[in-house]
């Protein structure tokens, strides 16, 4: 018998009102109940940014930060790519874990499991715009914001979640298959993190280890990370390099990601 | 629960050859083999290589099923426990992917698998049913009425907005059989799940079933419940180790499966002794009636004669409901049996066991026989049977299950009609009707419930009509003012005011004689009488009578008239046949 799956936009376009009560529930699960429901979403990084600038300006005593010449705090320069961070992190460990979290689901309904990963990465989005619009007001009012931004972060926005698709499918496939999945996905985000110029400038690692420049210069991560501070603290477009480099990458995981997907889900009903 | 679209590749021309063929369900050397290996190595391998891995062993859980099934008819699918009955479903469902074979579903599916379907845990009973809806493709406005059905059937009141993980396992249930009769699904797939169900609701399941297939739905039926199997379904197939072993009207497949049990029993760990564990069976022999007799057994005892009362062999009996008849087998050993046990089951036409009792549930001391011994077994009992045909079945075993001689449907007998009763049991019934006081004083509960929002007054129009009782005639007007013909006997029910009150009751009456035929209105609060009033012109009378006290929320006020009138009676020319009372214009309770 012959088993073909229809592609995995198709089956997300039918399925859109699913996948909104799917992305409805998660953030309700995670905010419900809580006094504070979703500005946990901005207090959470908020307190993040408070350790890191006690920690970082002790240690670099105080000193502003340059980016593309143009001097802001530490704060401004570490926000964006704070958030930007944190919703990759969530996203990719609730898709990773997305197919396994509904194997109740899965086991007992022809379920359209394509749409899992997506509304794990949907579910992500909603509290990164939220921190991110009360993060440009912050900046607007210590003077740090151009209205360049609104028009260049969309698209990078979109960019992201272009190169986070690819990785979201793999590791919902792998999670099946191999439970510790999320296990080394939790371990490898961490080195990823501190690999990556989020809570640091890559200027300065790489004035102190020159060479670390090559895993900069692969690390798309790192790319990401520097076009966001592109667009929100230099108000600049990132460089066209730079932003083709990522999309490469973005298409080949994307890819990858599919092809092991389609090819796993068959297996689903029988391993989750 | 699904529409049968998303995984199945499903060619317009096999539907159409599906529809000139009038099957819903056809299945063509389906085969499931299940990697044995189950490490996370393996699984890893499997997903990144497209061939499983040599040497793999496997689970054979569907071996080469084939299996139609026509639209709008029921099958049956029974077999022990890991015969592959589940799987078969789910793969029909279209959950699970079969490793070989073809599987075409005509038609939209609902399935029932697993102790409920596909329910998230965390969403509540309604979010739930939303879902279902959305993954059946139906849209919100459509979900809405699907849920206010589903909420109706269930039952589950308050416990629909609570997450499904707090749900018992018979509530599960509940919401998944309705949630999958309200999807008007082509076929209905349901996997045991309603063993757990209690047994009122079941019982509303199988009426539920037996409707939607008498509207044309298709049924899918796995149950170990192999009288439930005989009842819904129309044919049934017995799984056994992922293959067909048998195939057939139910009554035939669920003898094939206890005889398979018994001898799994026998051949299996169970304690028999020294007794041979060879089986024999014996089908289909003509026993006269139509009903075909099988048997099986090790044949170390035998039944040798079997006799349903005095009826001489060859013919029906045919018994008057209740008379107390003997079912008699004669038994003869080959073999010394210890403790040997002595059983015999009635079944009705469609299989349904009806009633069986053996001697060792009995306590009834059997002797160890010898071989060459002969033993004359009868059971004595009174027949209350609805009428009808039934079968008789005798068996000789061991209490822990070894069967030396079953005889299934041996012997066919008659009840004559009852037409006084109906359902399968006749259970001896005395009827007694009495009149009896009514002591109560007031409403009782659930008149106040009825009634909780009753005015306090009434005046007689359309607004009065939920809170009257008894005979009353539609609302007129006189003079611009509403008013109504009450009958002999006649209700209201009030509000209470809170401290002491009064009635005040505004009637006239209606008889054309009245002055000779003076009318008497009693009229009673709550049935204690308050007062009678005695009519004796054609105006209109305001009354106004002191309330007992009591406590209830509502107050009823009975009117009784006499002597009450018929028009047609009094006026040749009249066709009007009410029993008129008095006319009423306004009853009230007023606080005082």
């Amino acid at each position: 018998m012959t088993v073909r799956h229809i592609p995995i936009e198709r089956e997300i376009a039918a399925n859109r009102r699913l996948l909104l009560s799917f992305v409805a529930r998660e953030l309700r699960a995670r905010y419900a109940g809580s006094a504070m429901g979703i500005f946990w979403a901005v207090i959470h990084p908020l307190i993040i940014l408070m350790l890191y600038i006690a920690v970082f300006s002790t240690l670099t005593r105080g000193a502003t930060v340059s980016i593309g010449g143009h001097a802001a705090n530490y704060a401004v320069f570490l926000c964006p790519a704070l958030l930007a961070w944190n919703w990759m992190n969530e996203s990719l460990l609730g898709a990773c874990q997305s197919i396994t979290g509904n194997a109740s689901l899965i086991r007992r309904v022809a379920f359209p499991v394509g749409i899992l990963p997506a509304a794990s990465l949907v579910a992500g989005l909603l509290p990164f715009l939220v921190a991110m619009v009360l993060f440009l007001i912050f900046a607007a009012i210590v003077g740090a914001f151009h209205p360049v931004s609104l028009v260049l972060l969309p698209p990078l926005v979109l960019l992201q979640v272009a190169l986070m698709t690819g990785p979201a499918y793999l590791l919902a496939s792998l999670n099946v298959a191999v439970r510790d999945t999320a296990q080394i996905l939790m371990a490898g985000l961490q080195v990823l993190f501190w690999s990556s110029p989020i809570v640091y400038e890559q200027k300065t690692l790489e004035a102190a280890l020159p060479w670390t420049r090559w895993w900069f210069d692969l690390n798309p991560v790192a790319h990401l990370m520097t076009a966001y501070r592109d667009v929100i603290v230099a108000h600049r477009l990132p460089s066209a390099g730079r932003l083709l480099y990522l999309l490469i990458i973005a298409l080949i995981l994307h890819d990858a990601g599919r092809r092991i997907f389609q090819h796993a889900r068959r297996r689903f009903a029988d391993d989750v | 629960m699904m529409r049968a679209v998303a995984s199945f590749s499903m060619r317009a021309a096999d539907l159409r050859m599906m529809s000139e063929a009038r099957l819903a369900v056809e299945v063509v050397g389906l085969t499931k083999r299940y990697p044995a290996a189950r490490g996370s190595w393996d699984r890893l391998r499997r997903l990144l290589l497209s061939e499983a891995p040599r040497g793999e062993r496997e689970f054979v859980a569907l071996d080469s099923v084939s299996l139609a099934v026509p639209r709008g008819t029921a099958l049956g699918v029974i077999g022990p426990n890991g015969a592959g009955k589940s799987t078969l479903l789910k793969i029909l469902a279209g959950i699970v992917q079969p490793t070989a074979g073809e599987v075409r579903v005509a038609g939209t599916v609902a399935s029932i698998i697993e102790l409920g379907t596909g329910f998230h845990p965390e969403f509540t009973g309604r979010e739930n049913v939303f879902m279902n809806a959305a993954l059946m493709g139906f849209p919100p406005g459509h979900a809405q009425t699907m849920y206010d059905e589903i909420a109706a059937f269930c039952e589950l009141g308050r416990y629909m907005d609570m997450p499904v993980k707090t749900y018992s396992s018979g509530m599960f249930v509940r919401l998944a059989f309705a949630l999958a009769i309200s999807a008007r699904p082509d076929i209905l797939l349901v996997d045991e799940a309603l063993a757990v169900g209690d047994a009122v609701f079941a019982h509303r399941c199988l009426g539920r079933i037996s409707e939607m297939r008498e509207a044309g739905v298709t049924i899918v039926f796995v149950s170990h419940d192999t009288n439930m199997v005989a009842q819904v379904c129309d044919r049934a197939v017995l799984l056994d180790r992922g293959r067909i072993v048998a195939e057939g009207p139910p009554r035939d497949v669920v003898h094939d499966y206890l005889l398979r049990v018994a001898e799994r029993l026998t051949t299996t760990g169970q304690p028999t002794g020294r007794l041979p564990a060879r089986f024999h069976e014996i089908g289909a022999v003509e026993t006269g009636g139509e009903t075909q007799e099988r048997r099986f057994g090790s044949f170390e005892a035998r039944i040798t004669d079997i006799s349903i009362g005095d009826t001489p062999p060859g013919q029906i009996p045919r018994l008057p409901p209740g008379q107390t008849t003997a079912f008699r087998m004669t038994v003869r050993f080959d073999a010394p049996v210890q403790a040997p046990v002595f059983g015999v089951m009635i079944r009705n036409r469609a299989g349904l066991e009806v009633f069986g009792t053996n001697t060792h549930l009995r306590k009834t001391p059997t002797e160890p026989a010898a071989p060459g011994d002969l033993a004359e077994v009868t059971f004595e009992m009174p027949v209350h049977l609805t009428g009808g045909t039934y079968t008789a079945s005798f068996a000789v075993h061991t209490a822990d299950g070894h069967y030396f001689d079953y005889r299934t449907d041996a012997r066919i007998f008659e009840v004559a009609d009852t037409p006084e009763a109906g359902g399968i049991a006749n259970l001896p019934v005395t009827v007694t009707i009495r009149r009896r006081a009514n002591t109560a004083s007031g409403p009782d509960d659930m008149t106040e419930t009825l009634y909780a929002d009753a005015p306090a007054s009434l005046c007689m129009d359309s607004t009065a009509e939920p809170f009257l009782a008894g005979e009353w005639y539609a609302s007129e007007l006189e003079a611009g003012r509403t008013y109504r013909w009450a009958g002999q006997h006649a209700q209201a029910f009030l509000r209470r005011p809170s401290g002491r009150a009064c009635l005040a009751i505004e009637l006239r009456s209606t008889h054309p004689r009245v002055d000779a035929e003076h009318q008497t209105v009693m009229i009673r609060i709550n049935g204690v009488a308050v007062g009678t009033a005695c009519l004796r012109d054609h105006e209109w009378h305001r009354l106004e009578l002191a309330v007992p006290a009591g406590d209830g929320p509502v107050v009823q006020v009975t009117l009784d008239t006499s002597p009450a009138w018929v028009p047609s009676e009094y006026a040749p020319e009249s066709t009007d046949t009410r029993v008129l009372g008095v006319m009423v214009r306004r009853i009230e309770l007023l606080a005082r």
